[in-house]
């Protein structure tokens, strides 16, 4: 790069070359962009201009911008050029009662996630209907993301263009790392926590990621999916499937006036003040052990035998790791 | 590709002309505001405007736009920016996926228009948002939800028993239902809780059950909800220091811990946000021993009383517990 063209700034360029593009409805030459786009720079060499300006050119089109490739009677590009009606919003019409919808809905956003692109979207409607969105205190969802959850955007990204992805990836049980390589297919979030469901190809099956166990940056690469997302598959079943859950029942003795959440997944209704034993039901056999510990001397669990073997044994390693005697 | 600084600036000034053209005379910190940058950000995107053009680069060519005078940015010439660029695939999946949320939440909102405006923005973006790949799940119980929206519905009091966010207590309350809110995942009902005489947000799966009154309100409930009272002010929030065992990583899934400190053991200990005593107490109790509470002394005291305690009413309904206790 030359010091002439590095003293435009990359968005100024970028900026110029659009209005070049939309600037006649003829096919804009590449000489003719090298010419007159600042930021290129007349003396720069020619094979630096192409690496500059295909690069500039994915960008755009990455966002969105419409440049179409016009070829010339013998198969040759002519140049390109950015048509006015696919580059525009269309009128959307959207009536009072509309708008006070997408308002509402635009507040969903945690800043730190889809935050800025609510915003231009919002900006964009205001400026197509010519009338404001206004924005609502009302605020009825909100969806806030963790830190832990950063790989969302590009996943996200990775959705729409139907790209493969890589990211490093912790199992639950162990401490190490492993590179993964998948085909997202969606992302859900469940009680607070985010899975991706994707096709990993190491593996050559489905599989589902918590989001926050995934190491450092996603990378999007440029290959297309192999497994792309069937259209009827729901992956919010996957995400269900994909953690199998057997039930287990217990016989449990809960205190007056507390064991609440062992009382709601109770089959039977004990009423709140009273003692006396109840049959729960937890979703697998961890989830049930750690209810019944959590509830200390306020529940007691009196059969299956070996969840209460399991609940004794945890209770004695909480009381030896916290240097309590009998 | 995730998008480059220079693109995501670009989106912005490409969608901040049009705009600025309908909301003419609008001042630099009105219009930063609802671009979300800050007004120093926004006078630099308005001077880097004024430098663009089309080829040729003429006085007549450049775009133009006036906003030294008085603070008040007037759109003179914007060449061929006009028209906002149409939604990029991801400011369409922001408002779709919010907008499908949106959807599963019962109550006030205008659903007619909630539908309309979905299939209008889904016609707008050719149906490739991909939106469908994005699900956020509003969880609660149908059948409280449906005893919920009827009190809303019918102005009426609704009796619910509810168990408490950290302590395991069971409490029964009388509450005005406002509205029914979704914050990741979780599905909340705001309400002016008689008991307490203010109002209260509750966790719908902490509902054990919930029947509506059979009388209307007996007063009306106070207009500004007071969101300080949901903190508990039992208790100041404290730190603990909780030591987590090599190979039960998983802990800090569950375990909020600020900065964790790896040993070379493979142990993970840090800090963690105490609110409620109780909670912590019910937390080290469900992890079972692969973690331990190392400071403050009282903390560690209370979670192994609380272990006692428990082995003890085992012992005490003649179950055998071992040698120790």
């Amino acid at each position: 790069m030359t010091a002439a063209t590095s003293r435009v700034e990359r968005t100024e360029r970028l900026l110029n070359l659009v209005l070049c593009l939309m600037s006649s409805r003829r096919a804009i030459s590449r000489a003719e962009i090298h010419a007159s786009v600042p930021g290129y720079g007349a003396m720069a060499s020619g094979a630096a201009f192409e690496r500059m300006f295909e690069r500039d050119k994915d960008e755009l089109r990455g966002m969105g911008i419409p440049i179409e490739t016009v070829h010339d009677a013998h198969g040759d590009i002519e140049g390109y050029r950015i048509s006015a009606d696919q580059y525009g919003l269309p009128p959307l019409d959207f009536t009072s009662a509309e708008l006070a919808v997408i308002a509402l809905a635009a507040s969903v956003w945690d800043e730190a996630i889809l935050g800025p692109a609510t915003n231009t979207a919002l900006r964009k409607i205001e400026a197509v209907q010519g009338a404001p969105v206004r924005a609502t205190d009302d605020i009825l969802v909100r969806v806030q993301v963790s830190a832990a959850d950063v790989a969302l955007l590009p996943l996200m990204a990775a959705l729409r263009e139907r790209r493969v992805v890589t990211f490093d990836y912790r199992t639950a049980a162990g401490q190490e790392s492993a590179r993964r390589k998948v085909d997202p297919w969606g992302v859900i979030s469940r009680e607070g926590r985010w899975y991706l469901v994707a096709h990993d190809h190491d593996r050559s099956a489905t599989r589902v990621f918590r989001v926050s166990r995934i190491v450092g940056a996603v990378t999007v690469t440029a290959q297309a999916q192999e497994h792309p997302v069937d259209p009827a598959i729901d992956i919010r079943d996957l995400v269900l499937k994909a953690e199998p859950e057997t039930a287990v029942r217990a016989q449990v003795w809960v205190r007056a006036g507390s064991g609440a959440h062992l009382r709601r997944m109770a089959d039977d209704s004990l009423p709140p003040f009273e003692s006396g034993d109840v049959t729960v039901t937890a979703p697998n056999a961890m989830n049930l052990i750690a209810s019944i510990c959590a509830a200390g001397d306020a529940a007691i669990v009196k059969s299956p035998i070996d969840v209460q073997g399991e609940v004794l044994d945890r209770l004695r390693a909480v009381a030896a790791r916290h240097g309590g005697h009998g | 590709m995730s998008a480059t600084n220079s693109a995501a600036r670009l989106s912005r000034l490409l969608a901040l002309v049009p705009w600025l053209v309908v909301n003419d005379g609008i001042t630099i910190a009105d219009a930063a505001a609802h671009f979300g940058v800050t007004a120093g950000q926004l006078d630099k995107d308005l001077w880097l405007l004024v430098v663009c053009g089309l080829p040729g680069h003429g006085p007549d060519q450049l775009v133009d736009i006036q906003f030294w005078d008085d603070g008040r940015i007037h759109v003179i010439d914007a060449q061929t920016l006009g028209t906002p660029l149409r939604l990029s695939g991801e400011e369409a999946m922001a408002l779709l996926v919010a907008l499908r949320l949106l959807a599963q939440i019962p109550g006030g909102h205008d659903r007619a228009a909630l539908l309309r405006a979905t299939h209008r923005l889904q016609d707008a973006v050719g149906g490739n948002a991909a939106e469908q790949a994005v699900l956020v799940e509003a969880a609660g119980d149908s059948s409280v939800v449906d005893v919920l929206n009827e009190a809303i519905a019918g102005h009426r009091d609704v009796h619910i028993i509810y168990g408490s966010a950290t302590r395991d207590e069971v409490t029964e309350r009388d509450i005005e239902p406002l509205r029914i809110t979704s914050e990741d995942g979780r599905t909340y009902v705001e309400a002016y809780c008689r008991s307490a005489g203010s109002v209260r947000t509750f966790r719908l799966d902490r509902i054990v059950s919930a029947r509506v009154a059979a009388h209307g309100h007996s007063e009306p409930a106070p207009v500004s909800p007071d969101p300080a009272e949901q903190v508990s002010a039992d208790a100041p929030p404290t730190y603990a220091t909780v030591v987590i065992d090599p190979g039960a990583r998983w802990v800090l899934d569950v375990l909020d811990m600020t900065e964790p400190l790896e040993s070379a053991d493979g142990s993970v200990s840090g800090r963690v946000l105490v609110h409620d005593p109780e909670w912590l107490v019910r937390t080290m109790l469900s992890l079972g021993g692969v973690a331990a509470v190392t400071s403050p002394p009282h903390m560690r005291a209370a979670v192994a009383d609380a272990a006692v305690r428990a082995l003890t009413a085992y012992a005490d309904l003649g179950f055998d517990v071992g040698a120790n206790p």
